[in-house]
């Protein structure tokens, strides 16, 4: 039921709900990923009367809808989401709060005006409050001005180019950052390389060293600089170690060979003090290189508002009530600063709509915000052998470290994990490993031909309204664990199947999926 | 696939072989008269050699040497921009450059510098104390000690100029082919006729030759080649690499002039200098290399450039660079320009060895060749005339960015993808993406719409856009997405698709 609307609630974007757009709001939230979402749904939960979001993108969600694997929602939901599932409820909530959700649209500029209102109805001259002007553009909406009590920035951030890094080099095709990759692979169904060096070791390099593998791209190591891997534990085990990925550490890219394609790179190694170990350099042939070497907050709009900026975090400056520097915009989720986990964006998020429902409502405001816990480090240089095992637990995001030793009489015991729960998954770990498989079906009506094969059609917008076509992917999963064996058998069965009609959110789409006795069901649309 | 393709004849009057600006501009002026001309390039589009990547400024011209094609073509090309750019509908900025010196020394070279200039008939030079230096441009280092300040030094996208000059060309008739590389010219002696050989898409597709009555070698770090193919060995080429750091447009008003310090023997030095597109430019260094292709940069040669460009504006954030890159220069044998017709081989026209200060002599260039081979085909007894109903002005394309809102508004009530942005770095809307695949004469390249329109040249180098730029192409072209390249055959920028519905029956 809960699936069935938030699909409706995707349609609606594009009725006349958009055309609809008022001057004024109570709140205005730039952007709809999670922390937008999330926000938006607490300010209009805590009191403000209009809440709108601004979305760039053709749906909301953010960052989610490309991140079709799972690990979202542990914290919140103590359930491990996909990105689109977990986007989906979020929607859901924003939805039945009576947030407005307003997508393909892109928010120019953020300035305050010269009028004030009285928060809570104190006609008090010291009580007045500056209304903002928010400056939007998109094509169900033309150039509009809109106005607002207070604006929450919610854009998230941007990855880290080669440019930015300075690896040198030829500049030919195959070289690209880790979350374009994942949009081209997961939202529009290409493969960006067959034979893939990713440098840096963060989280969406991890998960797309998975993605790109299971798609059947070979990837031939991932290189990390820092001698520790630089995404979450249970990212390394699932996306590399499960599928025999190399890891090197201490490790980066010199150079990028080749002159139309990229046909090698040159990597190097480097001692404790970061310097490059003489004649460590060695080539490794490959047609991509995947950068996911840092995330950095998304604040051209941020600093055009005049906004203090942290030089810490590359976000703004927030004070006790949680306010920026300019009173009544308020800054959430990686904008603020990069999070590494989804959950806590949401959580922060909605003590930060909170602060903005409190300052339009004229209520005092203090809290604070969830400080994520430094990651345990991996040591992979630790031996494992035969009888001896580390095992990183993915039950919850703790992330324990459990040892698991061979007894001389074949049977495996256990330390280091802090629940019940950690021993089952450690114990099926060193017996038969299970993972949720996540991926994407086509959907194909029948009779229909592609829309983009005649060409030289500009009626349509891109980003706006072009979800819903005759043929395209949607994000899938299993709907239970399978064994780490059966994954290339799943993958084969899933990779011949075409879905012939438009599905909902959650439709069982393929059963006992290579015999396992699993599902395969939509997660998104 | 060429977006604008005319099937190429068997013969033209004149073919030009490269189409960098040189080439362009040559084809821009002969376009206007009653002959058939050519150009050809073997990359898939125009500009992808030294011009585009270079300095991006228009020098003064106190610095070549006295009595030089350089000193003659600098001077006479840079009086011509500001009317060519207004005419072709390319900003260009006259911001004026300054040589900066350290020290009693180096104010000494400027003193030469100075004296130089004014030989060359350089207006407006003027030397200027610490302060005055400071005053007119505080970002400069406080150890300088003196400058040199060109009034007429300017800045300009030589890529944009070159695609404009092209576009001009081909509504007026010439003929552009792309992906054809010489690789044999002979020459018949009785009619003097040019019979020159090609390699199409980088060798995958098939030879053919194209018959011409003259030949204009405009072909870069490669025109010895293309000269010794005709059977001119007069000079050779030597390629030259200069690379460059490009810095966010967020601080691209930290300079206002170009900045040089005195030159050394390696050449005019590292500069800094803005854009017309707001970000700052940052080099060159100078090394010779062997391969005229390798545009690698290196990381001691970035240091290099950083560590001279601090000297100069210590206050320059370096964090701020979004790309590296390296261009090619011909440096000749001959130490100095090569222009005319060939004295070994009759009809055929040199733009060779065309290194700094070729963009800003371009213009001048391209009026000389035009005069000779006009004058050469009039002589051989053909009527030639400017061609009625043609037009040698182009109207900029739109850049809804800089457009005022009521401008804006008027664009969108009757395109509302106006309101689409496509790249957000760069603030480009869908309709001028669609509008430059639309001009594009050659290859609809990835490259080549970021080149038009500045879609993927921001911060997050395409990041954002590169998903939403394959679309639009895939659309407006008729393209598959995995046939789409980033600057030609064997870049393609996809390897094929996730999911693909299996043709194979039952």
């Amino acid at each position: 039921m809960m699936d069935r609307d938030i699909r409706n609630s995707i349609i609606q974007y594009d009725t006349p709900e958009m055309h609809n757009i008022r001057d004024e709001y109570d709140v205005v939230v730039v952007g709809a990923g999670p922390a937008g979402l999330s926000s938006a749904t607490s300010a209009k939960i805590a009191g403000a009367r209009d809440v709108l979001i601004v979305e760039r993108d053709r749906m909301p969600g953010g960052i989610l809808p490309q991140c079709i694997h799972t690990g979202f929602g542990l914290l919140e939901y103590n359930e491990e989401l996909t990105g689109p599932e977990y986007a989906g409820r979020w929607i859901a909530k924003a939805r039945a709060a009576g947030v407005k959700i307003l997508t393909g649209t892109i928010v120019l500029s953020i300035r305050d005006t010269e009028d004030v209102f009285h928060a809570g109805g104190d006609q008090n001259a010291a009580a007045a409050k500056t209304m903002k002007e928010i400056v939007i553009s998109g094509v169900c909406t033309g150039i509009r001005t809109i106005r607002a009590k207070a604006v929450i920035l919610a854009m998230g951030c941007r990855e880290r180019t080669r440019g930015a890094l300075g690896i040198p080099g030829r500049r030919p095709a195959g070289v690209i950052t880790a979350g374009c990759a994942q949009r081209l692979v997961n939202v529009e169904g290409f493969m960006p390389g067959r034979r893939v060096v990713i440098l840096g070791s963060g989280d969406i390099g991890l998960i797309m060293a998975r993605r790109m593998t299971l798609e059947g791209a070979r990837v031939v190591a991932v290189c990390e600089k820092m001698p520790k891997p630089g995404g979450l534990e249970r990212n390394v085990q699932q996306c590399l170690k499960d599928f025999g990925i190399p890891l090197i550490l201490n490790c980066t890219i010199i150079e990028i060979h080749g002159k139309d394609r990229v046909d090698s790179v040159t990597i190097a190694r480097f001692d404790r003090d970061g310097k490059m170990i003489e004649g460590s350099s060695e080539n490794i042939g490959c047609d991509t290189v995947m950068l996911s070497v840092g995330l950095i907050p998304e604040n051209e709009l941020s600093r055009s508002a005049g906004l203090k900026m942290d030089p810490r975090t590359g976000g703004p400056v927030a004070g006790a009530d949680l306010q920026t520097s300019v009173p009544g915009i308020f800054a959430c989720g990686n904008v603020f600063k990069v999070y590494d986990l989804v959950d806590n964006v949401s959580l922060d998020s909605v003590t930060i709509g909170k602060a903005a429902g409190a300052y339009v409502a004229g209520r005092d405001f203090k809290g604070s915000l969830r400080i994520e816990k430094e990651k345990k480090s991996a040591d992979f240089e630790e031996p494992e052998d035969d009888d001896t095992k580390f095992i990183i637990c993915t039950v919850c995001p703790r992330s324990c470290r459990i040892r698991a030793k061979r007894e001389p009489g074949g049977e495996w015991a256990f330390d280091g994990y802090s629940c019940s729960r950690g021993t089952e998954y450690a114990i099926a770990e060193v017996s038969n490993p299970v993972r949720v498989l996540t991926s994407t079906v086509l959907m194909k009506i029948p009779g229909s031909d592609h829309p983009d094969s005649e060409g030289g059609t500009a009626d349509r917008s891109i980003i706006c309204g072009e979800f819903l076509t005759d043929e395209r992917i949607y994000p899938v999963r299993t709907d239970r664990p399978i064994p780490l064996g059966k994954m290339s058998d799943a993958m084969a069965q899933i990779r011949r199947f075409v879905l012939d009609h438009v599905p909902d959110v959650g439709e069982i789409v393929i059963t006992n999926i290579a015999g396992t006795d699993a599902n395969i069901k939509v997660t998104g649309l | 696939m060429t977006q604008n393709s005319r099937q190429p004849a068997p013969f033209y009057d004149v073919v030009i072989v490269g189409g960098g600006v040189v080439g362009s501009l040559v084809a821009y002026r002969l376009s206007q008269y009653n002959i058939s001309i050519c150009l050809l390039d073997k990359e898939a589009d125009l500009a992808t050699g030294a011009t585009g990547a270079n300095s991006a400024i228009v020098h003064a011209g106190y610095d070549p040497k006295p009595g030089s094609m350089k000193a003659k073509y600098n001077v006479e090309g840079n009086l011509l921009f500001q009317t060519l750019c207004d005419t072709l509908g390319v900003p260009f900025i006259r911001n004026g450059s300054l040589v900066l010196a350290f020290n009693e020394q180096e104010h000494s070279q400027l003193a030469g510098l100075l004296q130089n200039g004014r030989i060359n008939g350089v207006p407006g030079l003027e030397m200027l104390r610490a302060e005055q230096v400071r005053n007119l441009e505080p970002s400069v280092s406080g150890e300088v000690y003196s400058a040199l300040l060109a009034p007429t030094g300017g800045i300009v996208c030589p890529y944009e100029l070159t695609f404009a000059a092209a576009e001009v060309a081909y509504d007026n008739g010439a003929g552009f082919l792309f992906e054809h590389e010489v690789t044999r010219i002979s020459r018949d002696d009785k009619d003097g006729r040019f019979t020159l050989t090609c390699a199409t898409s980088k060798g995958h597709g098939p030879i053919i030759q194209i018959e011409a009555g003259l030949v204009v070698n405009a072909a870069g770090v490669y025109s010895d080649k293309v000269s010794a193919m005709a059977g001119d060995r007069s000079f050779a080429i030597t390629p030259r690499r200069g690379e460059y750091s490009i810095v966010d447009k967020q601080i691209g008003r930290h300079v206002r002039h170009t900045i040089f310090q005195a030159p050394t023997e390696k050449g005019k030095g590292i500069l800094v200098t803005p854009a017309v597109d707001e970000n700052i430019i940052v080099g060159p260094n100078a090394r010779f290399i062997d391969d005229p292709s390798d545009t690698s940069t290196t990381a001691e040669g970035i240091e290099e450039i950083w560590a001279n460009a601090l000297r100069s504006v210590p206050s320059l954030d370096r964090s701020y660079s979004i790309r590296a890159f390296s261009g090619i220069r011909a440096t000749s044998s001959t130490h100095d320009f090569i222009v005319g017709e060939s004295a070994a081989v009759p009809g055929l026209f040199q733009a060779a060895g065309i290194e700094s200060p070729g963009l800003t002599a371009a213009p001048a260039i391209a009026a000389v060749l035009e005069e000779s081979v006009v004058g050469t085909i009039r002589r051989s007894g053909k009527a030639i005339t400017v061609k009625p109903g043609i037009t040698m002005n182009r109207k900029a394309p739109v850049k809804f960015r800089s457009l005022e809102l009521d401008a804006q508004n008027e664009l969108l009530a009757s395109n509302p993808l106006y309101a689409n942005v496509v790249c957000r770095c760069e603030n480009v809307t869908e309709p001028e993406v669609i509008d430059a695949i639309r001009r594009t004469i050659g290859e609809v390249t990835v490259n080549g719409i970021k080149m038009r329109t500045r879609s993927g040249m921001g911060r997050c180098q395409g990041g954002f856009c590169l998903p939403r730029i394959l679309a639009i192409v895939a659309r407006e072209t008729g393209m598959d997405e995995t046939d789409i390249t980033l600057s030609g055959t064997g870049s393609e920028i996809l390897t094929g698709r996730t999911r693909v519905i299996s043709r194979v029956d039952g």
